[in-house]
Formats: C-alpha cells, sequence, structure tokens
C-alpha cells in the first residue's frame, strides 16, 4: 500500500465522497484507498458510513494545519475499535439497560480477571457524562449502587463505542465523527 | 463484583453455542423463558455484550414496521423510506454479518396473529441470523401454536430457579457483609430461588447489617426479621431457623 493519507484528506476538503470517488481523485485503485481510509478513521480523522467517507473536526484541523499524517502507530492518538474491551461492551450494556450504575455494568460484564475494571469503568462512565451522553437519574438513597445514569436519545449514537482517549482528554465518536474535548483535570481527582 | 456464571448461563451458553453450529441454516431461533426475575435478561444481556448482538425489547404496541424501525435504530441505519425497502437495506445490511438479535419480552410480538413475529421469522429466514427470543414462562406454549414458527426454533431454554449453589455465589459476590452458610440458605429460601429476589434481599441484610454495625451476619442474628414480602398473599417472609440451614451449615 502507498500511503497518501494527507492527499486523502485533502480528497475529502469539499465534501462526503464515496470511496470510488476519492480513488478517480487521486488515481488509486480502490483497495489502496479503502487501506489509506482505514488508519484515517481509526484516528477519528475520517468518518465513514456504507462506504461514503467525510472528514471529522479533527481531520478538519490536520488538513488545515497540513499536520503529516502516518499510517504507524497512534502513539496513544487512535481510537479503539476493538469490539471485545471492557468499554466497547459497556457501551453495548448501556444501550440494552434504560439506567445503569458502575456496580450494574461491573455484574454485568466483570468475569474478575479484568485488571482495575472500576477504574477503568469509572473513567469511561465519567468521560462519557461529560461529553453529555448520559442524563442523570434521581438517586434514590446513597449506598453501593451509587450514581445511576441513563444514555439520552441524543447521546446513543450508534453501535460503535465512542473512545475516550484519557492521555489527550477527548471522547471520540466513531458513530457521528464529533470530538468532545473534556480535559483531564477532571478526572485526576476521582476514582 | 463481577458476573456470576449460575447454572441457568451455563445452559444458555451451550445452547447458544448450538444454535451457532446448528445444520439447517434457516432454523437460527432460540426461545428463552422463565418466571420473572429469575435472571434472563442479566444472563441475555451478557452474552449479548460479549457477541455484539443487536438488542430489541419489544412493546405492547409493536408493529412489524415498528419493529424494522427499532432494528435499524440499533444497528445504527437511517430507518427511513417504505417498509419494504427498510426491510431490503436491513436484511443487506445484516445478513452475513454474523451479529445475533435478541428480542427480550418477546410476548409482545405475538398479538395480532403473532405479526411481528412472523415478521421476524421472515427477517431471520432471509438474514439467516441467530434471534433468540426472551419471554416469561407462557411463551412456550403461545408460541407452540405457530408451526411454522416452532419449526424454527433450534434450543429452548426454561430458566429455573437458582439452586442454592448459586444463590451462595452470588451472596458472596455481591454482598458486602459476610453471609454465614446458613444465612444463605436462608436466602434461597425466602427469594425461592428468584435473582432479583435474591438482590433484594441482599439489599436488605446490608442496611440492617450497617444500621448494628456488623461485618458478619448468621441466621440468628436476623430471626424473625422481615426481609422480603409474599405479595401474592400479602404475608411477610421472615428469618427463621430451620433445622435443615442449621445442620448445613454444620
Amino acid at each position: 500500500m502507498t500511503w497518501r493519507g494527507l492527499s486523502v484528506l485533502a480528497a475529502l476538503r469539499d465534501g462526503p465522497k464515496l470511496t470510488r470517488q476519492i480513488a478517480a481523485d487521486l488515481g488509486m485503485s480502490s483497495a489502496n484507498t479503502r487501506a489509506n481510509l482505514a488508519p484515517l478513521a481509526a484516528r477519528g480523522l475520517v468518518r465513514s458510513r456504507e462506504g461514503c467517507h467525510q472528514l471529522t473536526r479533527e481531520g478538519l484541523e490536520v488538513l488545515a494545519a497540513r499536520r503529516e499524517v502516518t499510517s504507524g502507530p497512534g502513539m496513544g492518538k487512535a481510537v479503539t475499535h476493538h469490539r471485545g474491551t471492557l468499554r466497547a461492551r459497556a457501551w453495548r450494556a448501556m444501550r440494552i439497560r434504560d439506567a445503569f450504575s458502575l456496580d450494574d455494568l461491573m455484574l454485568l460484564l466483570c468475569d474478575g480477571g479484568e485488571k482495575d475494571a472500576a477504574g477503568n469503568l469509572g473513567g469511561y462512565i465519567r468521560a462519557l457524562a461529560a461529553a453529555g451522553y448520559f442524563a442523570p437519574m434521581r438517586r434514590q438513597h446513597a449506598g453501593r449502587h451509587g450514581e445511576r445514569w441513563r444514555l439520552t436519545l441524543a447521546g446513543n449514537t450508534g453501535p460503535e463505542a465512542p473512545a475516550w482517549n484519557k492521555a489527550r482528554g477527548v471522547v471520540i465518536d466513531q458513530n457521528t465523527g464529533r470530538t468532545f474535548a473534556i480535559g483531564r483535570r477532571h478526572f485526576a481527582a476521582r476514582r | 463484583m463481577r458476573f456470576v456464571k449460575t447454572e441457568n448461563y451455563v445452559r444458555f451458553s451451550q445452547a447458544a453455542h448450538a444454535v451457532e453450529q446448528r445444520g439447517a441454516a434457516e432454523a437460527g431461533m432460540m426461545l428463552v423463558y422463565g418466571l420473572p426475575g429469575s435472571g434472563k435478561s442479566h444472563v441475555v444481556s451478557n452474552w449479548a455484550t460479549k457477541v455484539g448482538a443487536l438488542y430489541l425489547r419489544a412493546n405492547v404496541d409493536w408493529t412489524p414496521r415498528y419493529f424494522l424501525v427499532e432494528l435499524a435504530k440499533v444497528a445504527g441505519i437511517d430507518p427511513y423510506g417504505p417498509s419494504s425497502q427498510l426491510f431490503s437495506v436491513l436484511r443487506d445490511r445484516l445478513a452475513g454479518s454474523l451479529t445475533p438479535l435478541v428480542i427480550d419480552e418477546a410476548e409482545f410480538t405475538l398479538p395480532n396473529n403473532a405479526a411481528v413475529l412472523e415478521k421476524i421469522r421472515d427477517f431471520s429466514d432471509r438474514s439467516e441470523m441467530t434471534v433468540v427470543l426472551v419471554g416469561m414462562e407462557r411463551i412456550r406454549s403461545k408460541v407452540a401454536r405457530y408451526q411454522q414458527i416452532f419449526s424454527r426454533i433450534a434450543q429452548v431454554v426454561e430458566f429455573k430457579p437458582a439452586s442454592p449453589v448459586d444463590v451462595g455465589h452470588v451472596c458472596d459476590e455481591l454482598a458486602e457483609i459476610e453471609m454465614t452458610q446458613a444465612l444463605k440458605l436462608e436466602v434461597h429460601r425466602l427469594s425461592s430461588g428468584r435473582m432479583r429476589e435474591v438482590l433484594n434481599i441482599i439489599a436488605n441484610i446490608e442496611r440492617i447489617a450497617e444500621t448494628n454495625g456488623l461485618n458478619q451476619v448468621d441466621v440468628a442474628q436476623l430471626e424473625g426479621t422481615v426481609l422480603s414480602y409474599n405479595w401474592e398473599t400479602c404475608t411477610p417472609k421472615t428469618v427463621r431457623r430451620s433445622a435443615k440451614s442449621t445442620a448445613r451449615a454444620h
């Protein structure tokens, strides 16, 4: 594969395009174009749906700055797409359940083999809450069930789990292409 | 705190695996039924999150169109256009994806001569998707009236009341205080093995333990305490120190 990440981004400058349109613009094969699009989507720079691709806000920023985009590891910036991760499963559980707490998710998802599941899921819930995905449920009593949330209609954006990148303090939603800058300070003190 | 693998979970997992390995492509449906509070939705949700299944909860006002729109929404597909077009788009997108579909509260697919269930069967046939129907204890006999649907059901799993061993595991995993073996058996008796009731009773025991500053709780400390209610007979369920539970504890 010939890596032409920035060229592919530039081809999307004027709006969404199909894979074959990008390939025709750049004189590339469709297979090569798809191979270029995959890492860009994984980094949250491009949103792809049903063979149609468009720039995300981050993609526009990269294009405007003419920053070099490599095809290699994202150095902690890549969006996690692994479907079997605890967060991906937690997102599915949030979409299934009407309301949930951290304990509910742990009771449903954890098998004891996860490393610091409470910290991982707790941080993910707080990040998505800060990004506006949830509405709080009224607390019936203080106790082991803790804070309860429900995924709002607008927050239920699609089957792909939004990625929380703690190092950068951003939530990236592959379903909509939106990026939420949450910041890191909000999460530093709570665990 | 973690998911407790009960005997019902083991039987469900084996059945789900068997459906995935089925011979006839069109026999891709599975029926899960049992008493309310027996943990059906909990176990099926756990499986659904693992395999990435699409999960729908049927409503009392479901129609075939309503079902298609809900399915499109959870699959991330725009739910617009005529029903026939939506059906084709969904089939095109989901066929061959190996994504199972779960329909909870499946009783609501049965009104109007099972019109919604017929649509689900049609969708399952054409897309070769595995469909898991989850319902109450009487759904089996109701679905059996529709032979063209029932013949597509490859596996039937009945969720039975939890065993004393299962209830003991749940107490160990969830209770924030230590419970003696005799008390776990008493929790099983009071709950009749219904998981939802087990969770309520554990919460009540925790509250009593916290109020009284107890780290470990035994039957003797709770004897005569009301931990649950039988709402059918409007009678309280109280802890009692039976010879059986005392004998098992030792």
